[in-house]
């Protein structure tokens, strides 16, 4: 009786397995009716980490959009780990390349352990860009993501407007990472050049953290009551700086400035607690990359740059950056834009 | 007595057969069944290539598995890997960075991941705990301190005669490759030749009888966990030649893909003194295939974990399984001849 | 023949209670000497002692004339002292050779094991041994009976004169044990080898043992030559115990009707079993350990699996598949293994006593009913006079006695119309003892049906009413304990057929 148990526990997994790899293979089948003949399949492939994220839900979003702009010959897929691990980005590289796809676009968790699978696929002649996370000493042919310098400046242009020319601003970073100090940067020096009254008096590490950024901004303030403006350069600190000014009923003289828009900005932004938000675009980004990539991967009889890779602009495209202040959030077309992507599994 | 010897030719051969283990022969099936459906798929999976890909990817892993098997015939368990492993990579590039000889770093790395290994059943028997725990706990303690030595950063910029050397190709294979086939050459040898490498099977089925039969029990596991850390401690640096840097990152869940591929090879967790490196190879192939598989037939990674359970699970049942009617035919035999 | 080994005034103490007292043992060269006595009375402790296990607390042990001193199991080997113990200590995936020589293996220049030395040598130690097996199979498939032998190859051949079988056979076949008895004459023939030979079965004893020494409650009662050698002798002193102490606790009631027939019960580790208890009797169930009776009463109670026979509850028939329905339908067991089956000994009394009967005291939702679980901890306290009678103390804080009632009286808050108990009486001290003893009666007084099984004959004999017995598996009868003497007992135990 236990055998048999067994035998059927043993048989019902194998066909669930083999049904899975089975249906999958066909899973896009069903418009191939109106599939153009001539044109072969093509397969683009995006690696992310952290799988699953708002953020890199919307950049696959644009890149499954500006695929089926090309055709319905074109398919795509999304592979990464769920978790920040370059090394199973690796990994997962290894295999694309293994299974030959037409082009990768891949954004790293970090920008060097993947630098030599980007350079494996270039060298079998497989098309490679970047997205978002730069990887800039690897092959790949370009970057399609987000400038940082100009995220600065928008900040400071908005910061200006906040405190009417006049007034002094506390910057949240975290050292060492090279995108949150061209925010900094961009941001110091677009007041040095334009608006003399605002002053940047502290540059602060919240650890990319929300409870660092609350300890860090409650003996800031202590300390210097006469902050007018914080500016937090990545999407998490936010809540925590919001959480000290209210703790210290602060909220009347300190206007705090955010990045990115995802659900917690939006909530502190409808509080009132949070005056703007710096805000790029994920979806452009993933919409670009795959026009990049299709270029690349079909090169023309115009000699290229990159050969033997088709033309791509190899300067880097960036998403245009924009500020939203919390007016802006009243008739909802920003939080269609930014908040619930679609799922991809 | 000529027929009794004919028995015993018979009861040898039978052996012979029986010592590929039921469940090498389950893994060999499913992998053939995995090939023909995956291949019918996306018939690209054949090519050479995709094989290379496979061992490619689970170079560090592979190497690890060969110290878990021991350590899982000897009864217990290495959780500590997942630490030790970037632990190493991390102090290998700072120390290679410091302009320190890139050999007499390996060395130090080495000591020091044996050291690591050393206290962990150095707290195994004093604190007399599971290793499971202890282990854990060293796990723990290490991925904390990669993250506060590294602040998260990942190490890169290695020196010239480095990435040289991580680029050198010996008949066409890479040095992580070429130092998993010399591992698991030496660690099959040794486990089916060497005795002091063969007492595992006593001192996991029988830690006592081990103990009367003149083997030092307490140097034996120490041995075995000290070896386990000197596996992860070079698989550490070969990170380092892979992907010619270092981040704490880099253990993310591997330890449980060790573990996964050790059981599936055949190594009993229930009791000690089951496993051979054959089936731990054979377990590699077989998850490195399983993973393989997920890219190149286009299905989300998300159920690769599902999936891998369940295949493991199923490998598992079907070995206890057969071991116990193998146990039971034996007993029956034995009240055979009781009657005649 | 000169005496090889001598054993002077051994004591062994553990935890301050004297085990061996005085013991005075010695071994001939040549002879194989057999060790006899019940369960508990030092057996085991005197072989370990001579084997470097454990150390005596006194005492001196002198082999060829001179004193030795064994520090550790590796001591006695150097003294050419080997034990096979009773628990196998066969590698199942290694080969027979590697099983035999391990730590001798021949090894080659590279360190590497020489297996084609190895068979060689191996062979030649079986054949030394007579049997004809192929050194290179798996021990682990071997049969129990030929891994038996392989350990006793593996410890003959390092060359040792005394060796020491602790109960070898208790898990062969009785063709295996036939194999067994004529490769030890054999070998002590041939290899002029002393053997000390621990056995519960005495027929084995009587037809192997050159000398038999007896042992009861740590002392020797006394050593018997070949010649004097019958097992009724040997019973006698195994048993010969002060009869004052055993009054007898018989019943002085009518039984009332049968509430537990079984029949034709069979199972793993016995076989063919039938019986039927009445309220108000005490049906005691003797056998050694393997007779097969805990596995018959684990088959009862639903603990494990019956293969055949029917079990009737009062005139109705019942399937009796796990533990639950047993106690549902008023059936409990009183295991012999109270801290690893019977009690969490980490909880508190109370909530062991009641943890057969939970669902009575659940309220809603599975809240405890602290008040109702309180008055009835509180009755078995007073009923069993638990010391101290404290129902929030935890178990393991009380005295083997003691936890003993508290395993009774888990059994009893599920009112029970049979009650099982498995060695009762096991570990306990001797005023404990009695007042268990004195629970049991009351308890059968009161109208329950008790099933006793014990390999303590005395307190057989004191309690029960009818007594079955049980011998490797086989009920060998029942007996009415009508002035029942433990010869007639033991006689029956070991009665041919």
């Amino acid at each position: 009786m236990s055998k048999l148990k067994k035998g059927m526990a043993l048989f019902i997994s194998l066909i669930m397995l083999f049904t899975l790899i089975s249906c999958s293979g066909k899973k896009d089948d069903s418009d191939d009716a109106a599939k153009t003949e001539e044109k072969p399949e093509e397969l683009y492939s995006m690696v992310v980490f952290s799988k699953g994220s708002e953020y890199f839900n919307w950049t696959y979003a644009g890149f499954v959009d500006a695929a089926k702009s090309i055709g319905s010959h074109i398919k795509t897929e999304l592979v990464g780990p769920p978790e920040v691990d370059a090394a199973a980005e690796a990994k997962a590289m290894e295999q694309l390349i293994a299974k030959d796809v037409d082009g990768i676009a891949v954004t790293s968790a970090d920008s060097a352990t993947l630098v030599s699978s980007i350079n494996k696929a270039i060298d079998d002649g497989i098309p490679v860009i970047s997205f978002d996370v730069d990887s800039p000493d690897s092959k790949r042919l370009t970057l399609v993501g987000t400038d940082n310098v100009s995220f600065g400046e928008k900040a400071a242009e908005i910061a200006n407007e906040l405190v009417d020319g006049e007034g002094q601003v506390a910057i949240l970073y975290v050292p060492g990472n090279v995108d949150l100090e061209k925010r900094l940067n961009g941001f110091k020096d677009k007041c040095a050049e334009e608006y003399p009254g605002v002053e940047v008096v502290a540059e602060l590490n919240h650890e990319g953290e929300v409870v660092q950024a609350e300890k860090v901004t409650m003996s800031l303030l202590q300390s210097n009551p006469d902050i007018d403006v914080i500016f937090v350069t990545e999407g998490l600190g936010a809540a925590g700086v919001a959480a000290a000014v209210r703790s210290l009923d602060m909220g009347d003289n300190v206007d705090v400035i955010a990045s990115d828009f995802n659900t917690a900005t939006n909530d502190l932004m409808e509080a009132g607690e949070v005056a703007a938000t710096i805000v790029d675009d994920p979806y452009f980004i993933g919409y670009y990359a795959f026009l990049n990539l299709h270029a690349a991967a079909h090169p023309t009889d115009r000699p290229s740059d990159n050969p033997p890779f088709g033309y791509v602009v190899s300067t880097g495209i960036y998403c245009p950056i924009s500020g939203v202040m919390a007016e802006d959030l009243a008739d909802g077309t920003i939080a269609d834009k930014y908040l619930n992507p679609p799922s991809f599994d | 007595m000529r027929s009794k010897q004919e028995n015993n030719k018979k009861l040898f051969l039978l052996n012979k057969l029986k010592s590929l283990d039921v469940q090498n022969y389950v893994l060999i099936v499913l992998m053939i069944l995995l090939i023909v459906s995956i291949s019918f798929v996306n018939p690209k999976f054949l090519r050479l290539r995709s094989f290379e890909a496979m061992i490619n990817n689970y170079t560090l892993e592979g190497i690890m598995a060969l110290g878990m098997t021991l350590v899982i015939i000897s009864g217990g368990i290495d959780l500590s890997i997942a630490g030790i492993m970037p632990f190493s990579a991390i102090i290998y590039a700072y120390l290679i960075k410091a302009e320190i000889n890139i050999y007499i770093s390996m060395l130090i790395v080495l000591i020091i991941a044996l050291f690591l290994g050393f206290i962990n059943n150095f707290l195994r028997s004093l604190l007399k705990v599971h290793p499971f725990v202890v282990t854990l706990a060293m796990q723990l303690t290490l991925k904390g301190l990669n993250l506060v030595i590294t602040d998260s950063q990942v190490i890169t910029d290695f020196p010239e005669n480095f990435t040289k050397l991580s680029n050198v190709k010996i008949l066409g294979l890479s040095i992580p490759i070429l130092v998993l086939i010399v591992l698991v050459i030496f660690y099959g040898v040794m486990l089916s030749q060497n005795r002091y490498f063969r007492y595992v099977y006593f001192v996991g089925s029988n830690p006592r009888a081990a103990e009367l039969s003149g083997i030092n029990t307490r140097r034996y596991f120490r041995f075995i966990y000290m070896q386990s850390g000197l596996l992860a401690g070079i698989a550490g640096i070969i990170a380092c030649f892979i992907f010619n840097s270092a981040h704490a990152s880099y253990g993310t869940g591997i330890e449980t893909r060790v573990i996964t591929i050790v059981a599936a090879g055949g190594a009993s967790m229930i009791r000690g003194g089951i496993g051979n490196i054959r089936g731990t190879v054979l377990g590699l192939i077989f998850i490195s295939m399983v993973y393989s598989s997920f890219i190149m037939s286009g299905i989300s990674t998300y159920y690769q974990d599902v999936v891998t359970g369940l295949l493991l699970i199923l490998a598992v049942v079907f070995s206890e399984k057969f071991r116990e009617i193998n146990i039971k035919t034996n007993i029956f035999k034995k009240r055979e001849e009781e009657n005649v | 023949m000169a005496e090889i080994l001598i054993c002077e005034k051994i004591c062994k103490s553990f935890s301050g209670i004297e085990v061996l007292h005085d013991v005075d043992f010695s071994v001939k060269e040549g002879e194989i000497h057999a060790l006899v006595g019940e369960n508990g009375a030092g057996k085991s402790t005197l072989m370990n002692i001579i084997s470097g296990v454990i150390k005596p607390t006194s005492g001196k042990i002198y082999k060829h004339g001179k004193e030795i001193v064994l520090e550790n199991p590796l001591d006695a080997f150097k003294e050419k002292i080997g034990i096979v113990h009773q628990e196998l200590s066969i590698a199942d995936n290694l080969t027979v050779a590697e099983n035999i020589l391990i730590g001798r293996e021949p090894i080659n220049k590279l360190g590497f094991i020489d297996r084609k030395e190895l068979n060689i040598q191996a062979e030649e130690c079986l054949n030394i041994m007579g049997i004809s097996i192929d050194p290179r199979i798996k021990a682990g498939s071997l049969s129990v009976g030929l891994q038996q032998v392989i350990e006793i190859t593996k410890v003959i051949s390092k060359n040792i004169e005394i060796l020491i079988l602790d109960e070898p056979t208790s898990s062969l076949s009785e063709k295996e044990i036939q194999n067994l008895i004529q490769l030890l004459k054999r070998i002590k023939e041939e290899r002029n080898l002393s053997i000390i030979f621990i056995s519960h079965k005495l027929n084995e004893v009587e037809i192997l043992a050159d000398r038999t020494t007896v042992l009861r409650d740590g002392y020797v009662i006394g050593t018997l030559k070949r010649e004097e050698t019958t097992i009724p002798k040997v019973i006698n002193m195994m048993i010969g115990r002060d009869l004052d102490y055993h009054k007898s606790m018989l019943s002085k009631n009518d039984f009332g009707n049968v509430i537990l027939k079984a029949d034709r019960l069979f199972g793993k580790g016995f076989s063919d079993i039938s019986f039927e208890v009445r309220e108000k009797e005490i049906l005691g169930v003797f056998g050694l350990i393997g007779a097969g009776r805990t596995e018959m009463a684990c088959a009862l109670f639903g603990y494990d699996k019956l293969n055949s026979g029917e079990i009737m509850l009062k005139g109705n028939n019942l399937v009796i598949d796990n533990p639950k329905k047993a106690v549902e339908n008023g059936i409990c067991y009183v295991t012999e293994n109270r801290k690893e089956l019977g009690l969490f000994l980490t909880k508190s009394l109370k909530y062991n006593t009641i943890a057969s009967s939970f669902e009575e005291f659940n309220k809603f939702l599975g809240v405890m009913n602290e008040k109702k679980a309180d008055i009835v901890a509180e009755k078995y306290v007073k009923e069993l006079q638990i010391d101290p009678p404290n129902i929030n103390q935890n178990v393991f804080e009380y005295s083997g006695g003691n936890q003993q009632k508290i395993l009774i009286s888990k059994s009893l808050a599920a009112h029970p119309d049979v009650l099982i108990v498995d060695e009762p009486t096991r570990g306990v001290d001797v005023g404990a003892k009695e007042m268990i003893h004195s629970i049991l009666r009351e308890l059968a007084n009161n109208g329950m049906a008790i099933i006793m099984i014990s390999s303590e004959l005395p307190e057989l004999l004191k309690l029960s009413d009818r007594v079955m017995i049980m011998h490797e598996g086989i009920q060998k009868g029942t007996l009415k304990n009508d002035n029942l003497t433990e010869e007639d007992v033991m006689s029956l135990a070991y009665a041919e057929g």
